[in-house]
């Protein structure tokens, strides 16, 4: 499929998180390269269709679009939290990836980086095969809080969270990107030590908290 | 005086002047004030438990210089009730001068609140407190070296010990004499945000600046009110919730509105949320320039308690232990021995015959000489039970509960109970109010304030007042099924709990509203300071005894009228088939249960008396002190729960537990005769 018939597809899946997908949406969108003439296109090879105004997916049309949507959003996630790319150039390298990466390569992301479920602009990243079975078979360099070890140490990646209030909270206990945190104890409530601060947390929390693992050994 | 100053200074008149104390939870801001002030507020090593913001006299100027305390914060950008009022305070009243108080452990924590004291523009010195604490772990600050990136005076305290005190004094007495020298410089040693951040503050200064309006704030910098503006979270329909914007008008509120939403666009993260880091990261920065850490990290004593009272295995045991001595110290050397002697010796023996040999004596009218000394006396049974009963098991109770909280012991417990709270909608950090419950309920009713949600407060405020005794209550029910049997205690016990769980759980789905996330920075074991225990002992027995004896002196007097009028007698009828039909009880407990409206701990002492004299079974101890502890504690509880959740949530709370009380003691008797009686 050509890319840009593949970005009037995110779009799609995008308006519909929204809750709305109209022809106009895609005349609005910033990519002029995007001709009405391609959504035709697509509603004829039976990806999308439409009725009354609002343009809705097909099966067909929302599998493609989970797999570009979740190739997006995981290249997001690994250009902030591994390559600590700077957020400008990080839409723009996304938008390439997505169109050339495969589902396993997508997978192997994805288990790197411990299966996260939102992008860094708090997106819902879709689900994938590996993120049903959780597969291991790749060592993921960034993982939930709570698969960290009780007594190890490591740097939080990212805190993935809408609760503009919990965000606030955890910044003022120093619970922030970068910092060097370390796993006391899991039951009965989990407690961390950041700088020469314990802090006792909900599980809830914990699972939103994303921590990248020290290399150990040489 | 229990706090005794070390250091006076006597100031010259210099008119009105307002100091804050600001700083992170627990960090000792009410020890200071307890110092600067000598007024003493309840200090304890369990954060956030200065729920109100008390102002008093500084004792170095005899001229008018307000010290306020305030609730512990971690950001300018308000998370909380607490929060918000301690930087309403600094947005709304005149401050003249803010001491920050701060932890010497964790300086990064308190220089990120410091970067942000210093953007409010007023004049502020650092306190590095518990220096003891920090030195032990190794750390060392360089403090002059701190003073000069900060611009302002840094002082090194240990508080507890007033350690340090004096050098705070002369920093705020000059300061105070020099205002306009000691001002930071706006520019110094602020952070410095994002570019399209800080065009966005200077176009809000400038549009605060032309703002005609009253100005609410005028001590804090334009910067501060274009940062808060900028960070405030808060719906925008009225603006934001910051006094200079109310008072300007419709116009500006939508063009402020407008810049804050067209710098919102330009980030992917929450605006607070950037700001934020970059405070944090200035903080690091200066950390790593001030702060060294010299010989290793010792585990000490205070690192392995820490643990092991929070660990999944032995922190049960332990809690157990403590248990069993808090059991030992207040049931047995409190309700036992010191209750033996103060009612057997000191009243039964010399107090009371004094009396009523005097009232004989000296009162010829026999109404009023049993208005005093009668069965339902004033002196025989209120001031004596009251007095020798309540005094001795409230103050041990108070005792011991003080060396749980200095020690730090009940945020691990909170750790320890939170997923058992989390099942009925709470979270660990009910467990301060719960226990000082077993103490004072009316007072662990006012202590609700520091749950972060309303729900909350409300299921805590009504599992105090169903079932939590309070230690008067709990020290004559002790007695009462001491007598009996294990198997009664258990009963009684068990029936409780579950009645509760109960209650809270269906309560949790019905009551609307959030509960909080479990966040709770956990302090570390500190060895309980004598002083402050006894003082805080004093304090709290103090209160409760002035709440405590007018309701003694109104309920006696109240049942001393119905018995002499015969109203009493008219009531016990009414109330016969419930409590002799239903409840399977004589008709002499419906007295036991009246007085229980108003204390339940005084009608579990009138239940007390009627054991005594052989008039109830075991079965009909059990069945009436189980209705009994369900009752509202007292009647000064009560008038908290109005004060605290207002009329509408006090009254649904009484009016649903008289008639379960009821229900309940009803049904445990019937079960029991089902199955034979106990």
């Amino acid at each position: 499929m050509k890319k840009r018939k593949e970005e009037i597809l995110e779009l799609a899946w995008m308006g519909k998180e929204k809750g709305s997908f109209t022809r106009e949406d895609v005349e609005k969108s910033a990519d002029d390269r995007i001709s009405p003439g391609l959504l035709d296109d697509l509603i004829k090879e039976g990806y999308l269709k439409e009725s009354g105004n609002q343009v809705s997916m097909t099966a067909e049309g929302e599998k493609e679009a989970r797999r570009l949507i979740r190739a997006h959003r995981l290249s997001e996630r690994l250009f902030t939290d591994v390559l600590d790319i700077t957020p400008q150039n990080m839409e723009k390298y996304a938008c390439t990836f997505e169109h050339f990466l495969g589902d396993e390569v997508v997978n192997s992301i994805c288990t790197m980086l411990g299966h996260p479920t939102e992008c860094p602009h708090g997106h819902q990243i879709p689900p994938g095969e590996c993120c049903k079975n959780k597969l291991k078979e790749i060592a993921s360099i960034v993982v939930p809080l709570t698969e960290l070890k009780i007594g190890s140490e490591a740097r939080i990646a990212y805190v993935v969270t809408k609760q503009h209030q919990r965000l606030d909270q955890l910044t003022a206990f120093g619970i922030v990107p970068g910092a060097t945190l370390h796993l006391h104890q899991i039951m009965p409530s989990y407690v961390v030590r950041v700088g020469e601060t314990d802090i006792a947390l909900d599980t809830d929390i914990v699972k939103t908290i994303y921590v990248r693992l020290k290399k150990s050994g040489p | 005086m229990i706090i005794h100053m070390a250091v006076k200074i006597e100031l010259n008149l210099l008119g009105n002047h307002k100091i804050a104390l600001v700083g992170n939870p627990n960090v000792g801001k009410s020890v200071i004030f307890g110092l600067l002030t000598g007024q003493y507020v309840t200090v304890s090593n369990y954060p956030g438990t200065t729920v109100e913001v008390t102002r008093g006299q500084a004792l170095f100027d005899k001229s008018e210089t307000v010290v306020i305390d305030t609730p512990g914060i971690n950001g300018l950008i308000p998370n909380s009730e607490d929060e918000k009022v301690t930087r309403d305070i600094l947005v709304n009243e005149d401050i003249n001068y803010i001491v920050q108080v701060a932890d010497a452990k964790n300086l990064s924590r308190a220089l990120f609140l410091c970067i942000q004291l210093a953007e409010t523009g007023i004049p502020y010195c650092l306190v590095l407190n518990m220096n003891d604490e920090a030195k032990s772990l190794g750390i060392k600050i360089n403090i002059a070296k701190l003073s000069q990136i900060l611009g302002v005076p840094v002082i090194q305290t240990i508080a507890v010990q007033r350690e340090g005190i004096g050098a705070l004094i002369k920093t705020i007495h000059d300061a105070l004499a020099n205002e306009t020298v000691t001002t930071p410089n706006e520019t110094t040693n602020m952070a410095s945000y994002e570019p399209k951040i800080e065009d966005a503050i200077k176009e809000l200064s400038g549009l605060l600046q032309s703002t005609p309006g009253k100005q609410h704030s005028p001590k804090t910098a334009l910067r501060f009110q274009a940062l808060m503006l900028l960070t405030d979270d808060l719906p925008q329909t009225q603006g934001c919730d910051l006094p200079p914007v109310t008072s300007h008008g419709a116009c500006e509120i939508s063009r402020i509105h407008s810049i804050h939403e067209k710098t919102k666009q330009l980030f992917s993260q929450p605006l607070s949320n950037i700001i934020n880091q970059k405070r944090l990261n200035k903080a690091q920065e200066i950390v790593n320039q001030v702060q060294t850490y010299e010989g290793g990290r010792k585990t000490s004593l205070s690192d392995f308690l820490g643990r092991i009272t929070m660990h999944p295995f032995w922190g049960i045991p332990i809690l157990l232990a403590i248990l069993f001595l808090l059991y030992e110290f207040v049931g047995v050397l409190g309700a036992t021995t010191l209750v033996g002697f103060l009612e057997n010796t000191v009243f039964g023996q010399y107090i009371n015959p004094f009396a009523i040999h005097l009232s004989e004596r000296f009162i010829p009218i026999p109404l009023i000489r049993d208005f005093f000394t009668g069965p339902y006396g004033l002196i025989t049974m209120a001031l004596a039970y009251g007095f020798a009963i309540i005094l001795p098991i409230v103050a041990t109770f108070f005792l011991a509960f003080g060396i749980m909280e200095d020690s730090g012991y009940l945020p691990r417990l909170a750790v320890m109970v939170n997923r058992l709270f989390r099942l009925v909608g709470l979270n660990g950090k009910a467990v301060l109010p719960l226990v000082l419950g077993l103490g004072c309920d009316t007072m662990a009713t006012m202590v609700t304030r520091i749950l972060p949600t309303n729900k909350e407060r409300i299921l805590t405020t009504l599992l105090l007042a169903l079932g939590v005794p309070c230690s008067a209550q709990l020290g004559v029910m002790m007695g009462l099924l001491s007598g009996i049997s294990l198997q009664a205690i258990l009963l009684w016990f068990g029936i409780l709990i579950i009645i509760m769980f109960i209650v809270a759980y269906f309560a949790n789905k019905v009551i609307s509203g959030a509960c909080s996330d479990f966040m709770m920075e956990i302090p570390p074991m500190r060895m309980p300071e004598i002083g402050n225990i006894l003082s805080k002992t004093y304090a709290r027995v103090k209160w409760y005894l002035k709440e405590v004896i007018p309701i003694f002196i109104f309920g006696t007097a109240f049942l001393f009228g119905l018995d002499q009028t015969g109203a009493l007698a008219y009531i016990e009828k009414l109330f016969t088939p419930v409590v002799t039909g239903l409840m399977g009880l004589p008709k002499d407990v419906t007295a036991a249960f009246l007085i229980g409206f108003f204390r339940r701990d005084y009608g579990a002492a009138g239940l007390y008396d009627l054991a005594q004299k052989g008039l109830l079974n075991p079965q009909q101890i059990v069945v009436s002190l189980i209705t009994i502890t369900l009752f509202v504690p007292c009647f000064a509880q009560f008038l908290m729960m109005v004060k605290e959740r207002g009329w509408k949530v006090a009254l649904l709370i009484v009016a649903f537990i008289f008639p379960l009380a009821i229900l309940v003691g009803s049904l445990v008797n019937l079960i029991l005769n089902l199955i034979g009686g106990l």
